[in-house]
């Protein structure tokens, strides 16, 4: 069943919050589903939202999204608690994900994160002091498992990790601003 | 080998298919799931997710069965049934998968039942008897999970949950409201709602009873009795003419809280939250125990020989020409119809029990009803003429969002203001309170000018004076297509509309033309008993208020149930005397009343109910009487006997009750030759709202539903338009004047900006004290207060 439930009319945080840039993204991906399943729209709407608000959703932006997608606040937020790639707490501004699923665990991934953690005296899920850098709380496979151990820093992806190399990575990240 | 006979293949009909559950056979139909088979033929399968009335989710995975040919365990709520299956429940792979699957859910779980509100009455509880270990191998960390606080009904303990998911499908399917949903993914995945919102669907309570484990809990009741302490007794809904069924469940002898009892053609499976909680009323402040007199202004408790003796003096006190009696409308038939038959004898013909009406040119029969609450969702075009129907009868909004939803029914609405309903609108129509009847009117113009009818009489020059339009005649042209079947409903908006006899006979006429059915809403539990029973074919109230009766008998009602609630007040002020016959006792009522009866609430007396449907629903005491209260029928009775009035010599309630269902229940009908009310706008329109939760004495006390925000305010709702023209803020003070009978009421309200308000018109809830009757109003705003 794809019905979506009627919603309130009131559209006002989704006019004040979501820019013209973000709306025009999200009519994009509106486009691409029948009117019925505009819930499907939603990933992408929220990588429009998250852009647009410093990397991460506060709850009025994810009420605005639903506002403007016109379905229930609660699908917004389940989709965005769901996925890593959504982050509902303000955050670094630059993202390092650990992938430590199957594959990456087997071949280090445990590893890789104690060295990040030590290198940026944060734990998974924290932000360095500066609110430069952040260790993404947990990342699931992101299908590059050839490469393992991976890890992605602001969705680049850098595969068959060494310590010598995360050093390097994480330096030149520190140095960016 | 089975037992029983085997069916040949030429006695199964092409719809069903023959399965064997545990060797026993069966025919099911085609397409179901093995679970309803099993369900129906009486076999019990393990299950959490499942529920007969929600989709099917198969997430909790307790279900398993084994089926014959199939590798592996089959969850038996999603797999669906086969010609010639063979299904195994208790083989020794079942019971081994449903055992494991107990296990995994008990990883996460607290095993703390006796610090458990649900403990006694808890799914899990009692299937981790049978299919748990005495001992949890699990030694590592649980899940924990924070609780949210989800408004005044419903309390949650969400470390319990099991993620079944029955809350958020019956938020989303039933109700269509999605307040909850999982937050989280994996192990973690945790029922919560979009970020501290509340819970505000009018059927909330339902997921308690959904819930399998202790996560959803009811707020007033928790912690206050174990399953195993109450008693159950059976009821009927004493806030809504639906007639729902539930269990009130008592311990010692005191009514704890209330569970649905299921009734295919009412309620199905649920009850709302009004029915739920409404009963929690009868501990409020004002509940009057004992028989008390006005001595000198003083209130005193006495006994019932003294207070009776007085009593019947007052009401001695005129001749029965002068004497009044206005009742409430959720009492039971046997107090109206003793009620009504003593002050017949008497020669009184001023009684009535709709105290919130106006116009009772077409409220003197029962309401039309044309059909049952089951065959709502036959049709295909539903109009609501007057009605926040959600508000009014829960369950008739339940059966119309599910009409929209199963059937595509398409809805269309006429109103004094834009609700939120749970279903799609094909047309909604909002005006002010005379707009939107003149909207009504418009209508049938186009449905007149589509089936090229003369209009006559009074009715048909207003239908012709009244504007088409566009919009209006794409709907006329619906209704009037042969091929769907159409359905009127004419909500409580309508009923205290003061042209309600206008608005019906417009609606009786539309039916006519578009061979529709009509369902017209009863305003109150059992105004329909009441009016079979006899207590409105006399002078109405407001013949009654505006007459020169002295002696008044008020009998389960106060104040606020008047649509004139200040003219009423101002009358039994002025009155010789007043016997109050209630539960409870208001400021309102003990300043105007001399001598106060005690009398029992329908849920703590036997005795019957009418629904809208003219049916009768009896049940018997689910209470006990508080200390002095006494049954209204049995003071009725003394009553009649020490004002010498034969025929009242009943021995019992089914005495009376048999007699009851003895009186001649006449259809209701609707009559479109009508002299029509002419109402025009002077400045502002008047929408004067009985909001949910204030429809009774009973509901406006439970302090639980007082606490929801559904609760009546005391703001004024304008339109932003109408607010910038008079230079109005938000909460700002504003005095509101109504002119009505050369008479001024005036009441200090706070302003709301509320576009769902029509430009012209004004909004406040009947709490505040407005009538409903005179529609216009000036405010008087800032500087000049
Ligand atoms: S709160 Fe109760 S009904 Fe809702 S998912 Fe959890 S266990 Fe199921
Ligand atoms: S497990 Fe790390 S990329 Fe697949
Ligand atoms: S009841 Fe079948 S999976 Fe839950």
């Amino acid at each position: 069943m794809y019905q979506v439930n009627p919603q309130e009319k009131d559209k006002t945080l989704a006019n004040e919050l979501l820019t013209a840039e973000t709306k025009a993204h999200i009519d994009g991906w509106l486009t691409k589903y029948p009117i019925d399943q505009r819930r499907s729209a939603v990933i992408g709407a929220l990588h429009a939202a998250q852009e647009q608000n410093e990397g991460w959703l506060s709850k009025d932006i994810m009420t605005a999204v639903a506002q403007y997608l016109e379905i229930p606040p609660i699908w917004v937020y389940e989709a965005a608690s769901f996925y890593s790639m959504f982050h509902t707490q303000s955050c670094g501004k630059h993202k390092v994900s650990i992938c430590t699923n199957i594959s990456c665990m087997l071949n280090g991934a445990e590893k890789v994160v104690e060295q990040a953690e030590k290198t940026l005296g944060i734990k998974l899920g924290e932000t360095t002091q500066d609110g430069k850098i952040m260790l993404v709380k947990e990342e699931e496979c992101v299908a590059a498992c050839v490469g393992a151990p991976v890890m992605l820093i602001d969705g680049h992806y850098h595969e068959k990790l060494c310590e010598k190399e995360i050093d390097k990575l994480l330096a030149e990240l520190k140095e960016k601003d | 080998m089975t037992e029983t006979t085997k069916i040949t293949k030429d006695a199964i009909p092409e719809n069903m298919v023959r399965i064997e559950i545990d060797d026993k056979e069966m025919i099911v139909p085609r397409g179901s799931m093995v679970i309803e088979a099993a369900d129906k033929n009486g076999i019990s399968i393990p299950r959490f997710c499942y529920h007969k009335k929600l989709s099917i989710a198969a997430n909790c995975r307790m279900c398993m069965v084994d089926v014959e040919k199939v590798p592996k365990p089959l969850p038996a709520c999603a797999t669906p049934v086969m010609p010639d299956m063979k299904v195994f429940t208790k083989s020794k792979r079942a019971i081994d998968a449903q055992r494991n699957v107990m296990e995994f859910l008990l990883i996460n779980h607290p095993l703390d039942c006796p610090i458990c509100d649900q403990g006694g009455e808890c799914e899990l509880q009692d299937q981790s008897m049978g299919y748990g270990r005495g001992v949890s191998r699990y030694v590592d960390s649980k899940r924990v999970a924070v609780d949210e606080n989800i408004g005044s009904l419903i309390a949650t303990d969400m470390t319990r949950c099991i993620t079944c998911t029955r809350c958020v499908r019956f938020l989303d399917e039933i109700t269509g409201t999605d307040e909850l949903g999982g937050i989280g993914r994996g192990d973690r995945t945790q029922i919560g709602t979009a970020v501290g919102r509340s819970i505000d669907s009018i059927m909330s309570g339902n997921i308690i009873d959904l819930c399998p484990v202790g996560a959803l809990t009811n707020k007033p009741f928790r912690f206050k009795a174990r399953a195993w302490e109450l008693m159950s007794a059976q009821g009927v809904s004493m806030h809504d003419a639906i007639g729902s069924n539930l269990y009130y469940h008592t311990r010692q002898g005191k009514i704890l809280r209330t569970v649905p009892k299921d009734n295919e053609s009412l309620n199905e499976a649920w009850i709302s939250d009004r029915d739920r909680y409404g009963v929690l009323g009868q501990d409020a402040e004002d509940r009057v125990t004992a028989p008390m007199v006005k001595e000198n202004g003083e209130w005193k408790e006495t006994d019932w020989a003294t207070a009776m003796d007085l009593a019947v003096r007052k009401l001695q006190a005129n001749d029965a020409k002068n004497t009044a009696v206005l009742a409430g409308n959720q009492s039971t038939n046997e107090e109206y119809f003793l009620l009504s038959k003593l002050f017949k004898a008497l020669g009184c013909a001023n009684i009535d029990y709709r105290l919130g009406q106006s116009d009772f040119t077409q409220a003197s029969g029962l309401p039309r009803m044309d059909l049952n609450l089951d065959e709502v969702g036959n049709n295909q075009q539903i109009v609501l003429v007057g009605s926040h129907v959600g508000h009014e009868q829960p369950i008739l909004a339940h059966r119309i969002r599910q009409a929209w939803l199963k059937n595509g029914s398409k809805v269309s609405i006429f109103n004094p203001k834009q609700y939120h309903f749970n279903f799609e609108t094909f047309h909604h129509y909002v005006g002010t309170q005379i707009e939107w009847v003149n909207g009504l009117g418009s209508l049938a113009h186009c449905v007149a000018d589509l089936n090229k009818v003369k209009l006559e009489g009074e009715l048909g020059e207003w239908i012709n004076a009244q504007a088409t339009d566009e919009n209006l005649n794409n709907l006329a042209k619906a209704l009037v297509n042969k091929d769907s079947n159409v359905l009127f409903v004419i909500g409580q908006i309508s009923n205290n509309h003061p042209q309600a006899g206008l608005i019906k006979a417009v609606v009786a006429w539309l039916s006519s033309q578009t061979d529709g059915k009509v369902y017209e809403m009863a305003t109150g539990a059992n105004a329909v008993g009441a009016q079979i029973c006899g207590m409105g074919s006399q002078n109405s109230v407001a013949d009654i208020l505006a007459s020169d009766s002295k002696s008044f008998l008020i009998y389960q009602a106060e104040n606020d149930d008047f649509n004139n609630a200040y003219g009423a007040q101002i009358k039994l002020e002025d009155a010789d005397s007043v016997v109050l016959m209630a539960s409870f006792a208001d400021d309102n009522m003990k300043q105007v009343a001399d001598v106060i009866l005690p009398i029992g609430l329908a849920s703590e007396v036997a005795g019957s109910y009418f629904n809208n449907f003219a049916q009768m629903q009896g049940f018997g005491p689910a209470a006990k009487l508080p200390a002095e209260t006494k049954p209204g029928w049995r003071v009725l009775r003394v009553l009649a006997n020490m004002l010498n009035v034969d025929g009242f010599t009943y021995d019992s309630i089914d005495e009376i009750s048999s007699e009851v269902a003895l009186l001649t229940v006449n259809k209701g009908e609707i009559d479109t030759n009508i002299k029509v009310k002419a109402q025009k706008a002077d400045d502002l329109v008047l929408f004067n709202e009985t909001t949910i939760y204030d429809v009774d004495m009973l509901a406006r006390r439970s302090q639980p539903l007082q606490d929801t925000v559904h609760a009546s305010t005391d703001n004024l709702n304008i339109n932003s338009v109408d607010a910038k023209k008079l230079g109005i803020e938000n909460a700002m003070q504003i005095i509101v004047n109504q002119k009505v009978d050369g008479d001024t009421i005036t009441q200090s309200l706070f302003a709301n900006i509320d576009d769902k308000v029509p430009a012209g018109s004004v909004n406040v809830h009947k709490c505040v004290g407005l009538r409903t009757d005179a529609l216009n109003v000036t405010l008087i705003v800032g500087d000049s207060v």
